[in-house]
């Protein structure tokens, strides 16, 4: 599904220039569950960034589902983000002024399609989280674990074929963490392909592979053993 | 769309105080520019409410002698006839207004506006009629067509065709038959009347000599039979003037659409109005655009989620104009309400009767739309560019959300400079305004202004002598009454006369001279300052009028200069003129007294060069002014009491001087003033408004910045100051700007006034301090709170 070849990125600034990715080769098939690993600061996050094309490469090929997306048309990728990506991120970028609900139907607001069939995709998707009892509440009336299920019924009422997902568990306690994980590991089994980035080696050892990155690189790409 | 809306609801309902600023500040803009625009499309609308205006020309004809002010004067009653010999065909009309007609009722009388015109007059100038028909009325010597108002005030309800009314032009009544009855003239309109009535084919010999005129209409096809016209008026001067004058005579047409704004300084007016209201929504657009990019930084984290989730670039865009669109238009309609409710007090104090139309041709909402558009599109695209351009990437890992890059930071700054810099120009302007309307009324004019009445009903025809006698010897008895004087030259006007003065010996041209009549006490009577000889004295009463017995020298009849005419004269000091004799027209004349120059025109012109002879009643048409000791409105009302009773027939028509200078000279420049202080104040309270949001966005973004600081030991007024001292930056920039802007455009503005103040730096140091305090006053609520709240608590603070 995604082919990275060679791929770097590079911050640059007036005095100096920061590589945050370099020569990275990465292969993710569909189905797939990749966790990424590493400390703070190795590019863990501008690596799934890219991948969910809210990055662009400074240099090298990505190749998405066969075809080079490196440096299409923002339009282009506004589709393909549209389509096809899902995104869950740490701190779960609800929009306070909207309802769950309402955050939810967002994930579906640049899609055309008939009113009805929206609504219930809406309450499909709230459905499978568990949330759709809170889904007339505001964000900041919801706990951090009720937040971060909105943000992934926002990113799956979609169907996307790809999950990116930027530590998911990061600002959740372990109960939360655990049932965030379980809703990730039912949406892979069911055929979603999902990138994570973790700094937990609990929550990596539910994925089927773990990348471990360091320093921009990748260290090691290693599959679990079932 | 419809999350859009409701996000920018619920963003607007939660976020209370941006939204009253943003839109609160949009809708005052809107109002400010609403209501300048209905004075500029009225001012400029005079007489296009006319059917078939594009083709009615005036007969334009002017004096200008060297040294003194242009007078329009009326054209010749024969210029039509020759123009028609010229040209025939030609379509033209002619109108001799009468200002103070008097309309006789039984026992009482008023003054109504009459209008002697030739029988086509309505076809150019058409009028809805009511009842009756004007060509039968206008073909009867008798008949007259009255207004709707007549009509309703004289006669009520019932029909008033075929009534009488008796109208006294001249002091010479006659009776009149009603036949038609027209629909009240439009507000801006120049040519109004109430009665109109036939021109006589020939106009009696005494309104001959009295300098008889008339006003000619043409109706022209085009712009090309116009050249040709004006073209044959000018290569034929009226015969009647005499060799002398008929060089500074100017004869020209000009389109009636033109005659209200002919004046230089009218449009002047209108253009600074106009320009006021579109500052004011200026200013306000200038702080959506300030409130917008600052607020971006709130709303990243949704853009950046929009785009995350495939909005493209474009749809932001869309969604974001779509939001000012609605912002717009909800303030235009707070906008458009507040000009309502102003209007009726705007109109109140400006002098105007401006209203807001919805429905047909003169509808204000085709314009209104047009603004919301043209504002949507202004205020809202660099927002928008703005706001759609965050990375999604960038926003979204920052654990703090960004307050837009340096370049929006650097386009606040400049425009909150910008902002204050027309803001503190309004202000000065304001000032300058204010200071030179108290200098008009108050300033020395060469006599006590305070206390003094004009009777102007004195130089009414219709009062016989023994009538004229008697109100006389009444009106000195009245308690309070200081002093009476008669003269044909007063505040405001009267009659005079112009011409050549020749002093022996002068080279070059002769000056033309005003030459005034005035009765005994005159001088004493307005408190003129004697400063060389002396004035005309009953004693000498002979003597003054030139019926001195003894040797011929003394048979000259006397003058009394004023300093402007003495400088003119060429004499190098007041007390050179004394004794000394000038050459008129009419005969020589001695100088025996100067007196200081009394403003009885416009501040607007230079003091005209006077010459005051002595006549025992006054002169030609002269009016009575009453220097009164007392209470003037007391006396005033007394003078009206007795003239009814002695005078039924004529109306009194007595007021004071401050009343009638106002009224003459003052009263548009003080309207127009206040409503450019209007204006300019509410710009400023937009420009505030905006200052207020920016300071509260960004006090709001440095409580982390300021906790560090007084971690470090910063003193709360340590912090007071900083703060302050950045606001205060932008201000002085403004400042600089403003201050020689405003000079510039006030001095050259006052250059307009002959009687003007001063340009004082306090002016200019009283509105910038103003402005700063105001900018300080704005700020400093936030400021203060953010300056003293705990440094731990600022350190949560995300």
């Amino acid at each position: 599904m995604i082919h990275l070849q060679d791929l770097s990125r590079t911050y640059a600034s007036d005095e100096i220039e920061t590589t945050a990715l370099g020569g990275i080769d990465l292969a993710v098939e569909a189905g797939e569950f990749v966790a990424i690993m590493g400390p703070s600061g190795c590019g863990k996050s501008t690596l799934l960034n890219i991948i969910g094309t809210i990055d662009r490469p400074t240099d090298g090929r990505y190749l998405f589902e066969g075809a080079d997306i490196a440096r299409a048309p923002e339009a282009d990728l506004a589709k393909l983000r549209r389509d096809r990506l899902g995104f869950v991120f740490q701190s779960f970028n609800l929009i306070d002024e909207l309802t769950i609900a309402e955050n939810v139907a967002l994930g579906l607001a640049y899609r055309s399609m008939p009113a009805r069939e929206k609504k219930e995709r809406v309450a499909a998707a709230m459905d499978r989280v568990g949330i759709a009892h809170r889904q007339r509440h505001h964000p900041h009336q919801l706990s951090g674990g009720q937040q971060q299920r909105a943000a992934i019924a926002r990113a799956i009422v979609g169907e996307p074929r790809l999950i990116l997902a930027d530590e998911p568990t990061g600002n959740l306690d372990t109960e939360n963490g655990a049932q965030v994980m379980d809703i990730l590991g039912q949406l892979n089994a069911e055929g979603a392909t999902i990138v994570m980035v973790t700094h937990s080696p609990s929550h990596a050892d539910i994925a089927k592979r773990t990348v471990h990155m360091l320093d921009g690189r990748i260290l090691s790409s290693a599959r679990r053993v079932a | 769309m419809h999350a859009a809306l409701l996000t920018l609801y619920r963003s607007l309902a939660r976020h209370r105080l941006y939204a009253i600023l943003n839109i609160g500040g949009l809708a005052l803009g809107v109002a400010v520019f609403l209501v300048l625009f209905l004075f500029v499309r009225f001012e400029t609308g005079y007489d296009r409410v006319l059917p078939g205006w594009e083709r009615v020309w005036k007969v334009e004809r002017s004096i200008q002698f060297p040294g003194n002010p242009r007078f329009q004067i009326p054209s010749s009653p024969e210029l039509l006839a020759q123009l028609r010999a010229a040209f025939p065909g030609l379509v033209g009309v002619r109108m001799t207004p009468y200002d103070t007609a008097t309309v006789l009722t039984g026992q009482s009388s008023a003054t109504a506006r009459l209008a002697l015109v030739d029988p086509g007059y309505f076809r150019i100038f058409p009028s809805p009629v009511l009842e009756g028909d004007i060509a039968s009325t206008l073909a009867r010597p008798d008949g007259i067509v009255v207004t709707r108002m007549v009509a309703e005030t004289y006669f009520g309800r019932a029909s008033a065709l075929g009534r009488t009314l008796t109208v006294a032009r001249d002091g010479k009544p006659a009776v009149y038959r009603i036949g038609a009855v027209i629909a009240n003239l439009p507000a801006n309109t120049t040519y109004v009347s109430d009665l109109f009535a036939a021109m006589p084919a020939r106009p009696a010999a005494d309104e001959q000599s009295a300098g008889y005129g008339v006003t000619t209409f043409l109706s022209l096809p085009d712009a090309a039979s116009a050249e040709r016209i004006a073209t044959f008026i000018r290569r034929h001067p009226d015969p009647g003037f005499n060799a002398d004058s008929i060089k500074f005579l100017t004869e020209d047409i000009t389109p009636l659409a033109d005659v209200h704004l002919a004046d230089r300084r009218s449009r002047t007016v209108v253009t600074v109005l106009g320009t006021v209201g579109a500052v004011a929504l200026l200013l306000a657009m200038l702080n959506y655009v300030n409130l917008a990019t600052a607020r971006a930084g709130m709303r990243a984290r949704e853009i950046a989620m929009r785009k995350v989730l495939g909005a493209t670039r474009g749809m932001l865009v869309v969604q974001l104009l779509g939001e000012a669109l609605v912002a717009v238009t909800l303030s235009a309609l707070v906008g458009l309400t507040l000009a309502e409710i102003a209007l009726p007090f705007v109109n109140a104090i400006g002098g105007t009767g401006l209203m807001l139309v919805y429905w047909g041709a003169r509808s204000i909402l085709p314009a209104l739309a047009a603004l919301v558009a043209l504002v949507t599109l202004l205020a809202g695209f660099y927002p928008a560019f703005v706001i759609s351009r965050f990375q999604p990437a960038a926003v979204l890992a920052a654990a703090q959300t960004p307050g837009g890059d340096r370049t929006g930071a650097r386009v606040r700054k400049a425009l909150v400079v910008l902002q204050f810099a027309i803001a503190t120009s309004l202000m000065i302007g304001t000032a300058v305004l204010v200071a030179q309307a108290r200098h008009v009324q108050n300033a020395d004019i060469g006599f006590g202004r305070d206390g003094l009445i004009i009777v102007n009903g004195f130089g009414d025809r219709a009062l016989d002598p023994a009538q004229r006698t008697e109100l006389a010897t009444a009106i000195r008895a009245i308690p309070g009454v200081a002093a009476v004087t008669t003269s044909g030259i007063v505040p405001g006007g009267g009659s005079f006369a112009i011409g050549k003065m020749h002093r022996a010996g002068a080279t070059g041209d002769p000056p033309m001279i005003v030459q005034g009549t005035v009765g005994a006490a005159f001088f004493e009577t307005y408190r003129a300052r004697l400063i060389a000889g002396r004035l005309f004295d009953p004693a000498r009463f002979a003597l003054d009028i030139g019926n001195g017995e003894k040797d011929p020298p003394a048979r000259l009849p006397n003058v009394i200069l004023n300093r402007t005419a003495v400088r003119r004269l060429g004499f190098a000091r007041a007390a050179d003129a004394i004794d000394q004799v000038v050459a008129r027209d009419a005969g020589a004349v001695r100088i025996v007294g100067v007196v200081d120059d009394m403003r009885f025109g416009t501040p607007r012109d230079p003091v005209d060069a006077l010459a005051y002879s002595y006549r025992p009643d006054g002169g030609y048409r002269s009016v009575q002014v009453v220097r009164t000791a007392g209470d003037a409105a007391l006396i005033l009302a007394r003078i009206e009491t007795l003239w009814h009773r002695i005078a039924p027939a004529v109306p009194p028509a007595a007021v004071t001087v401050d009343q009638k200078l106002y009224e003459s000279f003052y009263r548009q420049d003080v309207q127009r003033s206040r409503l450019f202080m209007i204006g300019a104040v509410l710009a400023v309270a937009i420009g505030c408004i905006g200052l207020y949001g920016l300071a509260a966005f960004d006090t709001a973004r440095r409580v982390k910045e300021i906790g560090i600081r007084k971690t470090l030991g910063a003193s709360t007024t340590d912090v007071l100051r900083l703060l302050i001292g950045q606001f205060l930056k932008p201000v002085l920039i403004a400042t600089m700007i403003a201050v020689p802007l405003a000079y510039y455009a006030m001095e050259h503005w006052l250059a307009g006034f002959d009687d003007r103040v001063a340009l004082s730096p306090w002016l200019f140091v009283g509105a910038v301090m103003l402005a700063a305090s105001i900018a300080v006053a704005t700020i400093l609520g936030q400021t203060l709170r953010v300056a003293r709240s705990e440094p731990a608590r600022a350190l949560r603070y995300q």
